[in-house]
This record gives structure tokens, sequence and C-alpha cells, in this order.
């Protein structure tokens, strides 16, 4: 059998050791890294394509779900925290398990007993992908993967975001990101009185809205604090009169 | 409290009565009535012997309400009564004649005067009893209403009553799991810690209050506990001057505090936490400001809110208006700031 890769990441120490002892009879596995912050994660996701991530969810930097949306590909998950309030989040991202601390050297073989079934059947990377970050809770920010470099930005930096293809493009101040996500998935963990979708491609934020002009006879345009000038669809237009009317 | 009251009230009639008799044995000397000694005699016996009478009316006042009885009915008693017991009395001044044939002339001049006072003495004494038992009522309802408000007021603190929060139990039973693999001594010394703090924090009533230096002392239990959870990362300074330590306050009150400092401060950063809790004092006043540093941008933690609203509920409950509570965040700095009505002598406001 193929050993699996394993990562934990955790940010208290005693924790992670406690995981690692308990790990460390099962000679099919192979503990590749220990993390104790997200950004470590997400770094050392990217260096060793794990099989398996044993996650936290509160961690300084980036929590759990956050670095879940930055893995590409996306190991099997298997959340260890002592809240049981994530739960139910945990099966909106397809967590293969969800142990809550402590627990036992059986819970936990149970758990990778649950990780071996899941890796021997083939994944549906696509859906996982479009499934994660659908966990109902509004971002305060959006994380960024730059190759190994993590960037975060506020929700409130935002300028507007436009769609390209698989992925989206962040623009914030004259800095923009790409992340491999749709618009819609991240127009939902959006505030809709802060964000409105002005185009199919196009989410902006209405408060770093100028004014609105009219283009041609049918479609206007949305002219942003910093000149930059976006297309606003007729649909588009509703809407944002709608919230410009609300304030 | 209710015996009490009705020795004075027992003490009030009986000398009532002092002046009432020497009111008799005036109108019984006066007017060609008695000489000066029998007069004396035979008035403060008969006003002896009424004031009994008319003291048995209180059973009757006791058993006929005055808000649930009919006036007419209420007169029609009360005059029959004070006939009847006027009538007694009269009978009571002859039959005295008859023991001592010497007075009963002078009596008998005086059986008018004596009916006429008799009646007045008698509704007299109604009077004082509906008033006695006015005030009593009165008294009573105050007492009632202020046990209810305590009651109320104990119940609430009841309910606000700081907990320790389960996460934190959680975490640490996972520690000590961790340290029992790799550092066994560690463990057990970790296990008596949590022992420790979970009594002391058991032995508070909800109720009383406790010195800010044993707060403190409760504080530095926890802290010590996190510390083995996140000993690479967090400092701690307390800054109490010796003035301010034997101040009162709800116990636990700043737990919850110190809870959000460790989840929302401590586990948003890798490093350079710090954790810092002041006091100072006046003679009226306790203030204490806690601050920490946290990660402004983290994504809130689930299950919180309630820390810091439980905190100014439980002030408000003990204090009322007088204590207050106040958040700022300042960059990457977290503070809170309490001030607490806490004599110096020891005692609340």
């Amino acid at each position: 059998m193929k050993k699996l890769r394993v990562i934990i990441v955790d940010d208290e120490k005693l924790a992670r050791t406690y995981l690692a002892d308990l790990l460390s009879p099962y000679e099919d596995l192979d503990l590749v890294a220990e993390c104790a912050d997200g950004f470590e994660a997400v770094k050392a996701c990217a260096q060793f394509k794990p099989d398996v991530i044993f996650l936290d969810v509160q961690m300084p930097k980036l929590d759990g779900f956050e670095v879940l949306e930055l893995l590409d590909p996306v190991p099997h998950v298997v959340f260890v925290t002592a809240f049981d309030d994530y739960a139910i989040d945990a099966f909106g991202v397809h967590a293969v398990d969800y142990l809550l601390k402590p627990f036992s050297p059986e819970r936990l073989a149970q758990a990778i007993e649950h990780v071996r079934q899941r890796s021997s059947a083939p994944q549906q990377l696509q859906s996982l992908l479009d499934d994660r970050g659908a966990d109902g809770r509004l971002l305060q920010r959006v994380a960024v993967r730059d190759g190994s470099a993590v960037h975060l930005i506020a929700v409130g930096d935002l300028d507007y975001v436009s769609a390209q293809d698989d992925y989206i493009e962040l623009h914030s101040g004259q800095r923009s990101f790409l992340k491999h996500q749709t618009l819609t998935s991240l127009e939902k963990r959006l505030n809709p009185e802060d964000f409105v979708r002005i185009h199919r491609s196009t989410l902006v934020n209405l408060h770093k809205v100028e004014r609105i002009e009219a283009w041609s006879k049918d479609s206007k345009i949305a002219i942003m604090k910093d000149g930059t000038r976006l297309r606003v669809s007729r649909s588009g237009y509703q809407k944002l009169r709608q919230s410009l009317d609300r304030d | 409290m209710a015996g009490d009251f009705q020795r004075q009230v027992r003490y009030g009639y009986w000398l009532g009565w002092i002046p009432l008799s020497a009111l008799v044995v005036v109108l019984l000397y006066a007017h060609k009535g008695l000489g000066v000694a029998p007069a004396l005699v035979s008035g403060i016996l008969l006003s002896l012997f009424y004031a009994f009478i008319c003291r048995s009316s209180s059973y009757m006042c006791a058993s006929l309400s005055l808000s649930k009885t009919r006036i007419p009915r209420l007169a029609l008693i009360f005059v029959s009564s004070s006939l009847a017991a006027a009538g007694i009395w009269v009978l009571a001044a002859m039959g005295l004649g008859m023991l001592v044939p010497s007075w009963s002339r002078g009596l008998e001049s005086k059986f008018d005067l004596l009916f006429g006072l008799g009646v007045a003495f008698y509704l007299f004494a109604v009077a004082f009893n509906y008033t006695v038992l006015a005030v009593y009522k009165a008294r009573r309802a105050e007492l009632e209403a202020e046990k209810s408000r305590t009651l109320a007021r104990e119940a609430q603190l009841r309910a606000l009553r700081a907990q320790v929060d389960p996460h934190f139990l959680f975490n640490s039973l996972n520690s000590i799991a961790s340290l029992s693999l790799s550092n066994p001594g560690g463990s057990r010394e970790m296990c008596l810690q949590l022992a420790a703090f979970l009594r002391s924090t058991q032995k508070l009533g909800p109720l009383a209050t406790i010195s800010l230096e044993q707060e403190l002392q409760l504080v530095r239990q926890y802290l010590a506990i996190e510390e083995q959870r996140f000993a690479d990362r967090m400092q701690v300074h307390l800054h109490v001057p010796r003035e301010c330590q034997d101040r009162r306050l709800p116990p636990l009150l700043l737990q919850p505090l110190v809870e959000n400092a460790v989840k929302h401060g401590v586990s948003t950063l890798n490093k350079d936490a710090w954790i810092r809790l002041e006091a100072r004092c006046d003679s009226q006043m306790l203030y204490v400001s806690m601050s920490n540093r946290y990660d402004p941008l983290a994504p809130r933690a689930k299950g919180t809110g309630r820390g810091s609203s439980l905190v100014l509920d439980r002030l408000r409950a003990s204090y009322g208006p007088k204590a207050s509570m106040r958040l700022e965040t300042l960059g990457d700095t977290w503070r809170v700031e309490l001030e607490i009505p806490s004599a110096k002598d020891g005692t609340g406001p």
C-alpha cells in the first residue's frame, strides 16, 4: 500500500506533539511536516503535496477554513479542534472527519480508516473546489496565495473583483491578485450591503463607487473613486440603484 | 419583626390608658363627686376593667376587614358593641358602689358621664385597632416587597454567574493527554494546576464578593494553565498597587475578560502576544483595565460575544448605573476598562 503523506497543523505545540505521538505507530503514514500556523501550512502543502492534513480551526494568521481555500490540490482533511461549533461547516468543505480534543487513540484510528476509504475512492476535486468556503460565514478578509506567499486582503480594502475564466481577480488599491475561485462563490460570502454584482463578471464594493454615468442609450458605467471605469449591466444597474438608495 | 411590633402595640395601648384613667379620676372627683382618695381608687379600678373590655375589640377588628365589610354593617356592629361595652362599664360601677356603699352616691351621679365616656373610649379603641392593623399590613407589604426584590436580584446574579469556558477545559485536557505521553511529570503538574483552579472557582458563591487579590489569584492560576498551551508566545503583566488589593468585587468578574484575551488575542498571534491587567483605586471606586494584543484581521472565533456583555450585566446587576464598562481597540490593542464601586473599608455602595 502506498504510504500516506501527513501534515499536522495546530498552533499549540502540545497538541501537535500528542497527534505526532499517536501517529508514530502507523507504518503506512509518513508525517512530513508539523505547522504552527496557517501560513506554514499553506507553504508546507505546496511543498509536500500531502494526502492528509490534520487541521486545527482557530489559529493565528489563517484559520483552518482559510487554509483549505488556498490549497490546490486539496488533501483529505481531518479537523482537530476543541470546538464542536464548526462541525457543520466542516461537512460543507467535505472534511473526512472531525476530531474533538481531547480524542482517544481509538477515535484517531477510526479517522485514519475513514481517510483510507476515501483515498481509495476516486476524488471529485472540482466539486470540492466549488464548495470550499461554503460554510455560511461572511468573510472579513480574503486569503490569496501567490506561490508560497499568502496575502490577506481585508474585505473593506477591496475595490472590485472581476471574473477571469476559472479565476477571480481581486483589485485593492494599486494591486491585484488572482485566485482560483468563482465570482458567485465569493459573492455568497460577502455582505450584500457592501458588495453588488454590477455585471456578470464584476462584483463591486459600494463604498468605492464614486458615481454612475450613462454610457450609451442602454448601458451605464460606474466610475470608481480611483477613476476606474466599470461596465454596468441592466440588471446590475437596478441592483446598484437599490443598494445606493438604501443608504 | 412581627413579635416586636406586637409588643410595641401592647405597650402603646396600656400607656394610652394612663391619661384616660387620669381623665376618669378627674371626672369622678369633679362636680360634687367622690372625695380625692375614693375617686383615685375607683377611677383606676374602673379604667383597668374597661381597658380589658376595650382590648377585646381588637379581635373583632381583626376579623372585620375595613375594606371588605360594608359601612352600614360596620357602623351597626361597632355602635351596638360600644353601647354594650359602656353598659357593662356602668354595671361595673354599680357593683363597685354596692361593695363600697360610701362611694355609691358619688358613683351614681356619674353613671351618665361614665356611659358617654365608655362609648367614646370603646370607639377610640376600635380606631386604634384599625390604625395598628393598617400600619402592620403596610410594614409587612414593604418587607415582602424588599424580600422579593432581594430574591429577584439573587436569581439574576446566580444566572449571570461567570462560568469557566468549557473549551478551556477541553484544550487543557488535550494538553494533559499530550504531556502524559511525552512528559508524565508535566502532565501530573498540569492536572494539579487545573484541579486547583477548578476547586477555587467552585468555592465561590454567586453572591458574595471577593477581594481583588483573591480574584487575581484566580486569574494567575488560569493563566498559568494557558501558559502551558501558549508558552512560546504569551506574556502576562499584572500591575495592582498594594492599596487596591483588598477592594471587593463579584467573584470571577474578570474571568470572561481574561478568557477573551486568550481566545481573541493570544490565539490569533503566533508570537509576541501579551496580556496586561492594571488596577488603580480611589476612596470609592476600583478601576480595572485589561488590554491585550490581537490580530485585527483574524476571523471572529465562534461561540463568542457573550463574554464582555456578561461582565457588564453582572456589574449592572450588582451596582446599577454606578458601575461602567468601556471597550476600545487601538491598532492591534484591545482594551476594556471597568469602573467598580468598591470603597476603601471593604463595603460596597
